[in-house]
């Protein structure tokens, strides 16, 4: 028994280091393998109902928990993005915080696509600037509110860091949805956005990864928001 | 002394027809059975015209009222419902100086309520040593005034015993036996007494009179916590009154703590110099007592107020109270706390949090209505306001029609948008372009509301733009007629 023991410690310790290594990467989303450029690091994070989405993104789904800025022009179904992980909260009973959305979301349209309404809190638009960041810091920050919606347009670089660490610290997942890129936001994922291109594809939208914690792949994937009713 | 050489009883009212005076020397050898301290006095008011209105809540909240009025003149107040009120005014005779100015002030107080009120200003008013028997002269009518306890049996004798708070039974018993007023009973010796009409007219009797301890429930007015702090010199800012704020609730947090209460609601009143006061109100989603915790909420109210004029003086003031109940959320752990339950409680928190910082409205949810007009289907309503929960009875039916019909927009705008049409298209047109929109599905015929006077028919259909926009748009056929854009999908 002794030396099946000694045997196994020895093999352990060949494998340490690799394993370690492996333990980290998979512990610690801000390490990744940089040579090999896969898209795999840090622990999963919640699937976003498009298969084609999950693929490219580092945590097969959206991160766990930090902020994702989407970028895209106003009004092409942005929102669709999103669905699919509205109703897998809302059957799992957990609320999304939406703030300042641009129109009234309209109720038949939240239940058509499977949204209970009483997991859906909204904060209006009609409060100023100040109180719109601090309502969505607050709502960040709280571990009972796993995903919050919030359309601010233009934040600055020491905003959305502070936002993506009162993500962490509440292990939320914030959306921002706006309408210009910022270059080195501190966001651990940025989508580009677009309308679907090929003709006939109506109701379809192309989605980019700008950039991902995780990942210096630039994929792209076009999905269909039909897909989301499903 | 002295006070015990006064005329044994006079009139409050100082009417020669209600003072019994020839009573007073009738039992000049009867030995006193009661301790020469100064006995309470205490003082009855009669409102017949209360009972009048038949309403028995309204009465009990009057009858309350007018304790409350009261509480300035006697710290020992017990109502007598349904239409009397008696308190202790010895202990206060002297600070007010004497009987008289009490009964003036009392006047004051009570006609001003009864006439606001629209009642019949007058009320009866005796004043005895014992409560029992100064509501059973007030009750009379008698308005007397009866110093001595001595002297209570003569000034009781002259009532009719019809008076007496007894069952018609023992009214009529009486009557047969050939007693009529009190001065009959009280010539009959007490142990026949007992048992020809039993104990309770006897316990009553010795209670009138004193030779009984009288079993009183103190009135105990509603706690209302107020403290005011006027400032040493205006403060233009609001957050410069966080100190002072912190101070007023630590000690309402004492207060609360002592009785063992807690609250959900208070009022920060910020006085200025020359107009009316801003007021706080703060409205909890549980009874709260921790002062960090109001202190907290209150921050964020304070910090985003803006002040119209400088705050001379900051009053906390709570009325409504709840018992303390500690949070026992631990010790049931295993049973019904589940991690759901945790994360709503702090999405709870938080949602408070917002309202208390930004107003109650600005924190909504959405409500579906069963109605085929579709800005009618939907509505935000104030969180909190539960108002939607009534509607859910019929949710299941709702859901089922609600995903029969075609498929709705995200979003619906506030009001229609008109439409511009030109040679058979439709263009949808901002400040500087015009979008031409192409419609890419069949109509969706929706007529309704003709009954609420907003005729409405429409034909619905989906429309895109070449930026990829998806559109909700119809066609009005009723009076508003042309093409309107209504939501985004």
């Amino acid at each position: 028994m002794r030396e099946d023991k000694l045997f196994s410690d020895k093999n352990h310790d060949l494998s340490f280091k690799e394993q370690s290594l492996e333990a980290l990467l998979q512990k610690n989303p801000a390490l990744w393998k940089g040579a090999k450029q896969t898209i795999n690091a840090g622990p999963d994070g919640i699937r976003s109902g498009y298969p084609t989405l999950d693929a490219i993104l580092p945590w097969k789904g959206w991160p766990g928990q930090g902020l994702v800025e989407i970028i895209s022009a106003r009004d092409i179904g942005e929102l669709h993005l999103l669905m699919p992980v509205l109703r897998s909260l809302s059957q799992q009973q957990l609320p999304s915080v939406w703030i300042a959305p641009p129109h009234i979301p309209y109720a038949p349209a939240l239940l058509q696509a499977g949204i209970a309404l009483e997991h859906v809190f909204i904060v209006q638009s009609d409060i100023s600037w100040r109180q719109t960041l601090w309502s969505l810091e607050k709502a960040l920050q709280t571990a009972g509110c796993p995903l919050v919606l919030a359309w601010l347009g233009q934040l600055n670089i020491p905003v959305l860091r502070r936002l993506q660490l009162a993500a962490q610290s509440g292990q939320t997942l914030g959306v921002l949805f706006h309408q210009r890129h910022i270059s080195n936001s501190p966001s651990a994922l940025q989508l580009a956005v677009q309308p679907g291109k090929l003709p006939g594809s109506h109701g379809s939208l192309e989605v980019r990864v700008l950039r991902a914690r995780g990942s210096h792949c630039q994929l792209s994937t076009v999905i269909s928001m039909a897909g989301d009713q499903s | 002394m002295t006070a015990w050489l006064n005329p044994a009883h006079k009139s409050i009212n100082n009417h020669s027809d209600t003072h019994p005076g020839s009573h007073s020397g009738n039992h000049p050898q009867l030995p006193a059975p009661y301790p020469r301290k100064p006995v309470s006095l205490w003082y009855a008011v009669y409102f017949p015209q209360l009972t009048e209105s038949g309403k028995l809540l309204e009465n009990t909240m009057r009858l309350q009222q007018l304790a409350e009025l009261i509480a300035e003149l006697s710290a020992r107040i017990s109502l007598a419902p349904p239409d009397g009120i008696v308190f202790e005014v010895r202990s206060s005779l002297r600070y007010f100086g004497g009987i008289r100015n009490i009964r003036s002030r009392l006047q004051l107080l009570l006609e001003q309520q009864l006439q606001s009120w629209g009642l019949d200003p007058h009320f009866f008013q005796s004043a005895a040593p014992t409560a029992t028997s100064s509501l059973l002269l007030a009750r009379s009518g008698a308005n007397l005034l009866v110093y001595q306890p001595a002297s209570l049996r003569s000034a009781l004798g002259r009532l009719p015993l019809d008076l007496l708070p007894i069952s018609a039974k023992e009214k009529r018993q009486l009557r047969q036996t050939g007693l009529l007023y009190l001065r009959d009973v009280w010539r009959l010796p007490g142990a026949s007494l007992r048992q020809r009409f039993g104990e309770q007219l006897v316990d009553y009797l010795d209670r009138c009179l004193g030779k009984k301890v009288e079993p009183l429930r103190v009135h105990e007015p509603l706690p209302i916590f107020s403290i005011r702090h006027e400032l040493e010199y205006p403060v233009e800012y609001a957050d410069r009154l966080l100190p002072l704020v912190q101070e007023l609730l630590t000690r309402f947090g004492d207060y609360l703590r002592e009785r063992e209460l807690c609250t959900t609601h208070f009022l920060l009143h910020l006085e200025h110099e020359a107009q009316a006061s801003s007021l706080i109100e703060m409205n909890m989603r549980r009874p709260e007592r921790c002062e960090s915790h109001l202190l907290m909420l209150l921050e964020n109210r304070i910090n985003s107020l803006m002040l119209d004029a400088p705050v001379t003086a900051v009053t906390l003031e709570a009325k409504y109270f709840e018992a303390f109940i500690a949070h026992s959320e631990n010790l049931l752990a295993g049973q019904g706390d589940s991690p759901i339950n945790a994360t709503r409680s702090s999405l709870l928190d938080l949602l408070e949090l917002l309202q208390a910082r930004l107003g109650n409205s600005a924190v909504q949810v959405l409500q579906v209505f069963a109605e085929y007009c579709p800005e009618h289907a939907s509505a935000q309503i104030i969180h909190g306001d539960n108002l939607h929960k009534k509607f859910h009875k019929d949710a299941d039916h709702l859901l089922e029609v609600i995903g029969s019909l075609r498929p709705r927009p995200c979003w619906l705008l506030d009001e229609p948008e008109s439409l511009l049409e030109k040679s058979g298209q439709i263009y949808l047109q901002t400040s500087h372009t015009s979008t031409m929109l192409n419609i890419i599905s069949e109509a969706e015929q929706i007529e309704t509301r003709w009954w609420a006077g907003s005729d409405v028919r429409r034909d619905y259909y989906v429309a895109t733009d070449n930026n990829g926009r998806t559109f909700w748009v119809f066609y009005s056929l009723s009076h508003t007629r042309g093409w309107y854009l209504h939501g985004i999908f």
